[in-house]
């Protein structure tokens, strides 16, 4: 069901407490939207939220992001992740980085990284090390490859296990890709080309749907194979 | 007959709204009355200039860009009428220490560019996913020298006009008026004959807005 702003949305009947997801607000009794999207409800019936598409980064715990490290100092870097305010990453929020050994990254270098504090009132900071066991689990610095823009709603749809345009391009040409919440994606593959073609292949799947993909891709397999 | 064949004086021009059609903004939007357009982009929450901070809440930057020539003292006025009336609609406590930037370009005008504006103002935040309170939509009437009630008047009958009113309305409370403005003279009955025309108006107009959401989201 498509849902705009001021509407009010019944309150879900469920034996557990109900919990109001992005795209909505408790306004007194009732639950309002507050943005413009379609509006889903979990199996379990306690979980609703407005799945909608967006330009705009809004940093939230725990996601992952891609950013451009913009500045450096003493205590760290200062990146870029397409919100309202830079965030800051520790120099010491590295696999196995000490005070002697500090990782080295250059203004302008790509970092994966997970948003480690995200409040409205304060700079969101990042680290790019698993707090539960103080390793890397891919975060750091990407070096190589090609990094785009797209929609946060391209972002959570490459990141769904169920998506088709990953395993039907994957199998034609094998290629590494970092996925960003905050609206960047990563990709690396063989040869420029194929980096190119994935790219525009990546970018266009937001408009076809999931029942399509196999077609879709399939018109990129030349361009994909091709030597040269 | 009136201007774009229009048969009854109740009767909107033809609406016409669609969304992302800039590449680079965060959210834009075009409305329009018939030949009337309006183009509007929204950025943000951005990184706001430091005299510009608000400790507490997002800070709106309105700038309205008329058709050609230099904007005046008219535009100004219509950029402090669309700041209250937006800054009542975001929810702009949720992004403090940023500013969300509503840039109006004026691409066609024959009469009712301000409606336009507000319509346009409010669709472009809806693409940008600035979360909003509600929507808005505002409609212009006139009365004409005989004092009949016009909806959505062309440049030509504002020229003649007695007094003209543009109305603007939110979809959660339609019964509350959200804006209003009035010029000319006119008689309270008046005043209370436009008030329920407008507010039919704006009910057509809130559910042309579903309309094309639904469209753009739910594409069967």
């Amino acid at each position: 069901m498509v849902v705009l702003p001021g509407d009010i949305v019944p309150i879900p009947e469920s034996e557990q407490t109900v919990r109001v997801g992005p795209g909505l607000r408790q306004d007194v009794a009732n639950i309002v939207v507050a943005k413009a999207g379609i509006l889903k409800q979990s199996v379990t019936g306690d979980r609703v939220w407005v799945e909608g598409n967006q330009r705009r980064y809004v940093p939230q715990l725990n996601e992952s992001v891609i950013g451009i490290v913009t500045a450096k100092h003493v205590e760290g870097f200062r990146v870029d992740i397409g919100g309202a305010h830079p965030a800051t990453l520790g120099a010491l929020a590295f696999e196995g980085a000490t005070k002697r050994n500090k990782p080295n990254l250059e203004i302008g270098a790509l970092v994966f990284a997970r948003v480690c504090l995200a409040n409205k009132d304060m700079d969101p900071e990042l680290d790019c090390v698993n707090p539960s066991n103080g390793k890397a689990d891919g975060f750091g610095e990407v070096k190589g490859g090609f990094m785009f823009k797209c929609s946060l709603g391209l972002c959570r749809s490459l990141l769904d296990p169920k998506n088709p345009f990953l395993q039907h391009l994957g199998a034609i040409c094998p290629f590494e890709m970092a996925v960003g919440m905050n609206g960047r994606v990563w990709v690396d593959a063989g040869t420029p080309k194929q980096i190119i073609v994935l790219v525009k292949a990546l970018l266009g799947s937001e408009a076809v749907p999931y029942s399509k993909a196999r077609t879709y891709v399939k018109e990129f397999k030349s361009d994909l194979t091709s030597v040269e | 007959m009136r201007s774009n064949g229009r048969t009854d004086e109740h009767q909107l021009r033809p609406l016409s709204a669609s969304f992302g059609v800039l590449s680079r903004a965060d959210g834009s939007s075009r409305f329009g009355f018939g030949t009337t357009e309006v183009l509007a982009s929204v950025f943000g929450p951005k990184e706001v200039r430091i005299r510009d901070e608000k400790i507490d809440s997002a800070t709106l930057q309105i700038s309205v860009r008329p058709l050609n020539g230099l904007s005046g003292p008219l535009h100004r006025l219509a950029e402090r009428q669309l700041r209250d009336l937006i800054e009542a609609a975001v929810l702009a406590s949720i992004h403090p220490r940023s500013a969300i930037q509503v840039t109006i370009q004026v691409t066609g005008d024959d009469g009712c560019f301000m409606s336009a504006a507000v319509n346009a103002a409010s669709l472009a935040l809806l693409d940008a996913g600035v979360a909003q309170r509600h929507l808005l939509a505002s409609v212009t009437l006139a009365f004409d020298p005989n004092g009949t009630l016009l909806l959505d008047p062309s440049l030509k009958e504002l020229e003649t006009a007695k007094s003209v009113h543009t109305f603007t309305f939110s979809n959660s409370n339609d019964a509350v008026i959200a804006g209003v403005s009035s010029e000319g003279v006119y008689s309270q009955d008046e005043y209370k004959q436009a008030c329920t025309v407008a507010q039919q108006a704006c009910a057509t107009i809130h559910s042309f807005y579903r309309k094309t959401m639904e469209q753009k989201l739910a594409p069967q």
